[in-house]
C-alpha cells in the first residue's frame, strides 16, 4: 500500500495531519485510561490485586486513572476536535501549524510525566491537579499555546459570525487557564515536591473551584463545543436554534463558576458559601438542558437516521446522559441530599454517568466522524461501531447502577440508629456490604473497556486499509 | 466577615443573577419584536458553509423554566444565609441544625436508656441487655484500637486480662474511658548515653524474669534504675497505677510485639529504643463524643471482659 498524495482543495487548505495524530492518540489513551480504571476498580473489590507493590496500589493508580481519562483521553480529543472544527468553521487553516505540533509533543510529554511520577507517589494531593509543579508549568505553557493558536485562528476567520462550538472552546480555554494557574500555585521545595500556597478550608474551596470547573469548563463546555460541531455535521442538519445556543452559553459561562462549594457541604466551609453553591447548582439545570435540547432537536426531521447511523447514536445517547447527569448533579448539590451522598459511591456513580455517558460517548461519536473525514473512508466495520455502542451503553448503565445502590446503601447505613440511639453499623460493616457492588462496578467498567478496545481495533483496521493515504501539504500560498 | 466583603458578595451574586436574567429577557424581547416586524422567520438560518443553524425562537418551556431557576436561587438567598452577612429569613445555620438534631436525638433515646441510668458498672456487667448496648458502643468507638473482643494489640492494651495501667476497678475504668489517658515516658538517651541505656536495659530484662545477654551490666543498670527510673517505676519496678506506669516485673509488654521476639537480644533492641527515645501513648477522652449514660454502659461492658 503506497502513499498516494492527493491534492484536494480541502486538504491543501487546512492543517489536518496534527489532527490525525491527536485522533489516534485519543483512542489509544481511551483504552489505556479506562483499563487503569478497571484495574483499580478490581483492586477495590479484590484487594489482593495490590500485591503489596507500592507503585500499583490503588492510592497510586487512582490519580493516574483520572489524569489519563481526563487529560490524556479528554485532552487529545479536545485538541483533535478543536483544531479540526475551528479550521472548518472559520474557513481558514490554523494560525500556526508548528504551534499545534508543539502542543502535540508537549501534551504527550505531560502524559508520560504523569505515568512516571504518579505511581512513584509524587503528588500535590489535589484532585485532578495531582501532578507536581514542573508538570503544572508545562501544562500551563502547552494549554496557552493551544488556546492562543485557536483564538488567533478564530481572529482571522473568513466567516462574519463565530460559530457556537468555537465560543464553547474559547470559554473553556480562558477559564481553564485561570483555574489551573490559581489552583496550582505552590512553593517548590525540591524538583518533585511542593506545598500549595493555600491551606485549610480556603485551600479546599480553591481546590473545588478548580475541581468543579474542570468538570464545568473542560468536560462540559469543551465537549459541548464538540457536540455543536459534530452533531449537525453527522446528522447533516442545521443546529436547532442559534439563539438558544447563545443564551445557554452565556448562562453556563456566568453560572458554572459558582458551583464548587457544593463539594464542601456540611464541612468547615461557611454556610453562606455552601448556599451559593447549592442554589446556583440548581439554577444550572436549565442552562445545561439548553445544550441537550439544542443537540437532540437538531435531529428534528431526521430521527430515522438513528436506525442506521451508529455514530449519531453515540452522540444522541451522550446527550441523554448529559441531561440526566446535569439534573442529578444539582440535586446532589443541595445540602439535604448532599448530607446523604457526600463521601459515598453515589458521587462516583454521578461522575461516571457524566464521564462515560456524556464525555466518552460524545467523544467516541466525534472521533469516529473524524476518522471517516480525515482518512476519507467509511469505518472498517459498521457492525463493530454498533457493538461498541452497546458495550458503552451497557457498561455505563451497569457501572452507575452498581454505584447508585452502593452509594445510597452507604449513606443509609452510616446514618442508621438502633433503638438505643447508637449507630447501627460500624464503618467496617458498611465496607463489607459494598463488596458485591464493587465487583459489579468492575464488571461494568470491563464491558465499557471492551468497547474502547473494539474502537481501537476498528480504527487501526480503518486507517491501515484506507485507500488513499493523504499527506498534509504546506499551504499552497504560504 | 467584614462589611466590605459582605457587600462584595451581595453585589456580585445578585448582580450576576439579575444581569443574566435581564440579558436573556432583553434578547428574547428583541427576537419577539423582530418576528412581529417580519424581520425574522423560524426558517431563517445562519450559514457557516460547514454548518448551519436555524434561528428558531427560544423554546418557551425552556425560557420559563430558566426564569424559575433564577427565581429559585433568589428565593434560596432570601431564606438561607448566602448573601454575605445576611442570615436569611429563616436564620438557619448548620451549627443550629446540628444542635437541634442532637437535642432531638438525645430526647428520643433518653427514654430507652433511662432504666440503665441508675445502674452501677458492675450491675451493667451482669445485665445482658445493658452489656449489649455497651458492646455496640465498643464496636463503634473502641474496636479500631482495642481490636475485636478487646484483646488489644501492639500499643493498644488488652482489656480482657487483669493487667491494668490505670487500675481495673469499675470506677477507674469509667474514668479512663471518660477522661482519656496520656502515657508519657521521657527520652533517656541523652542523659544516660549509649552505655547507660544498655545497662538499664539489661537490668529491666532481669526484672522481667528473663536472662540478659550481658549480665555484667545488670549491676550498673540497677544503680541507674534506682537513681532515675524508680521515681515512676518504683524501686522494685512494680509501677504505679495512679500514674499509669507499667509494672516491669511481669512479662506483659504493651509496646513490644512478643511474637516478633525470637530471642532476648531482640527484646533488648526494642527496650533500648524505648528507654532512649521515650513514649507518648494516647487514649482519647470520650466524654465529648459519647453520652454520659453510654460511657457507663461502655465501662460495664469493658469491665465484663476482664471478669
Amino acid at each position: 500500500m503506497g502513499v498516494k498524495v492527493v491534492n484536494t482543495a480541502v486538504e491543501n487548505q487546512y492543517h489536518f495531519e496534527v489532527v490525525r495524530w491527536f485522533t489516534v492518540a485519543a483512542i489509544v489513551y481511551f483504552v489505556v485510561g479506562t483499563s487503569i480504571g478497571v484495574y483499580i476498580a478490581s483492586e477495590l473489590a479484590f484487594p489482593f490485586l495490590n500485591f503489596d507493590i507500592a507503585e500499583i496500589t490503588f492510592g497510586r493508580l487512582r490519580p493516574l486513572h483520572t489524569n489519563a481519562v481526563i487529560f490524556a483521553f479528554g485532552g487529545c480529543t479536545l485538541m483533535a476536535t478543536a483544531y479540526y472544527s475551528v479550521q472548518r468553521t472559520c474557513g481558514v487553516p490554523l494560525w500556526s501549524n508548528k504551534l499545534a505540533w508543539f502542543t502535540f509533543i508537549g501534551w504527550n510529554l505531560i502524559i508520560v510525566s504523569a505515568v512516571i511520577t504518579l505511581p512513584l507517589g509524587m503528588t500535590q494531593g489535589k484532585e485532578y491537579a495531582e501532578l507536581e509543579w514542573p508538570i503544572d508549568l508545562l501544562i500551563a505553557v502547552v494549554w496557552l499555546a493551544y488556546s492562543f493558536n485557536f483564538i488567533m485562528t478564530v481572529g482571522k476567520r473568513k466567516t462574519p459570525h463565530i460559530y457556537v462550538s468555537n465560543w464553547f472552546f474559547m470559554g473553556m480555554m480562558v477559564m481553564i487557564t485561570y483555574l489551573h494557574v490559581v489552583n496550582s500555585l505552590a512553593i517548590p521545595v525540591s524538583l518533585f515536591k511542593s506545598y500549595s500556597v493555600f491551606s485549610g478550608v480556603q485551600d479546599a474551596m480553591i481546590q473545588w473551584w478548580w475541581g468543579h470547573n474542570a468538570v464545568g469548563f473542560y468536560l462540559t463546555a469543551g465537549f459541548l463545543g464538540i457536540m455543536y460541531y459534530f452533531v449537525p455535521k453527522q446528522a447533516n442538519r442545521p443546529v436547532y436554534s442559534y439563539r438558544l445556543s447563545v443564551l445557554h452559553f452565556w448562562s453556563l459561562m456566568f453560572g458554572y463558576v459558582w458551583l464548587g462549594a457544593h463539594h464542601l457541604q456540611y464541612t468547615a466551609l461557611p454556610d453562606w458559601t455552601g448556599s451559593l453553591g447549592a442554589a446556583i447548582s440548581m439554577a444550572m439545570i436549565i442552562p445545561s438542558w439548553g445544550g441537550a435540547i439544542n443537540g437532540m432537536m437538531t435531529l428534528s426531521g431526521a430521527w430515522d437516521k438513528l436506525r442506521t447511523d451508529y455514530i449519531l447514536r453515540f452522540m444522541i445517547a451522550s446527550l441523554a446522559f448529559y441531561a440526566m447527569s446535569t439534573f442529578e448533579g444539582p440535586i446532589m448539590a443541595t445540602k439535604t441530599v448532599n448530607a446523604l451522598s457526600h463521601y459515598t459511591d453515589w458521587t462516583v456513580g454521578h461522575v461516571h454517568s457524566g464521564a462515560l455517558g456524556w464525555v466518552a460517548m460524545v467523544s467516541s461519536g466525534a472521533l469516529y466522524h473524524l476518522i471517516t473525514r480525515l482518512w476519507k473512508t467509511e469505518m472498517y466495520s459498521t457492525k463493530l461501531v454498533g457493538l461498541h455502542f452497546w458495550a458503552a451503553t451497557i457498561g455505563t448503565v451497569v457501572y452507575i447502577t452498581a454505584m447508585w445502590v452502593s452509594g445510597i446503601m452507604q449513606g443509609l447505613m452510616w446514618r442508621s440508629y438502633d433503638e438505643f440511639g447508637s449507630l447501627s453499623y460500624t464503618f467496617v460493616e458498611s465496607v463489607a456490604a459494598m463488596h458485591p457492588f464493587y465487583a459489579m462496578r468492575a464488571a461494568g467498567g470491563l464491558i465499557f473497556v471492551s468497547g474502547a478496545v473494539i474502537m481501537l481495533y476498528n480504527t487501526i483496521m480503518t486507517i491501515s486499509s484506507a485507500k488513499n493515504r493523504v499527506v498534509d501539504h504546506e499551504l499552497a500560498h504560504a | 466577615m467584614t462589611e466590605f466583603w459582605s457587600v462584595w458578595i451581595i453585589v456580585l451574586t445578585l448582580g450576576t443573577l439579575l444581569i443574566c436574567a435581564a440579558l436573556i429577557g432583553w434578547d428574547v424581547k428583541q427576537m419577539e419584536e423582530e418576528i412581529a416586524n417580519g424581520q425574522r422567520s423560524p426558517d431563517d438560518f445562519y450559514d457557516w458553509g460547514e454548518v448551519t443553524a436555524y434561528d428558531r425562537p427560544i423554546p418557551y418551556g425552556w425560557l420559563y423554566s430558566f426564569y424559575l431557576c433564577v427565581f429559585f436561587a433568589l428565593g434560596y438567598f432570601f431564606f438561607y444565609p448566602a448573601l454575605g452577612r445576611l442570615p436569611g429569613v429563616l436564620h438557619w445555620t448548620s451549627e443550629g441544625q446540628y444542635a437541634q438534631e442532637s437535642t432531638k436525638h438525645q430526647a428520643q433515646y433518653a427514654e430507652s436508656l433511662n432504666r440503665y441510668a441508675q445502674m452501677s458498672v458492675p450491675e451493667i456487667a451482669l445485665n445482658p441487655e445493658a452489656r449489649h448496648i455497651g458492646h455496640q458502643v465498643f464496636l463503634l468507638y473502641c474496636q479500631n484500637c482495642h481490636q475485636a473482643g478487646g484483646l488489644g494489640t501492639l500499643h493498644y492494651p488488652n482489656l480482657t486480662d487483669q493487667d491494668w495501667l490505670w487500675g481495673g476497678s469499675p470506677e477507674k475504668i469509667e474514668e479512663t474511658i471518660s477522661q482519656g489517658r496520656t502515657g508519657v515516658m521521657p527520652a533517656w538517651g541523652a542523659l544516660l548515653g549509649d552505655r547507660g541505656v544498655e545497662e538499664v536495659t539489661e537490668y529491666v530484662v532481669a526484672l522481667s524474669g528473663r536472662f540478659p545477654t550481658d549480665p555484667k551490666k545488670v549491676g550498673a543498670g540497677r544503680a541507674k534504675f534506682e537513681e532515675y527510673c524508680s521515681f515512676c517505676h518504683a524501686m522494685n519496678g512494680a509501677g504505679d497505677t495512679m500514674l499509669g506506669v507499667p509494672n516491669l516485673t511481669d512479662d506483659i509488654w504493651l509496646h513490644i510485639d512478643l511474637e516478633t521476639i525470637a530471642n532476648v537480644s531482640l527484646l533488648e533492641t526494642h527496650l533500648k529504643r524505648i528507654i532512649s527515645k521515650g513514649l507518648n501513648n494516647l487514649m482519647p477522652a470520650h466524654w465529648e463524643m459519647v453520652d454520659g449514660v453510654k460511657i457507663r454502659l461502655l465501662a460495664g461492658y469493658v469491665y465484663s471482659l476482664s471478669d
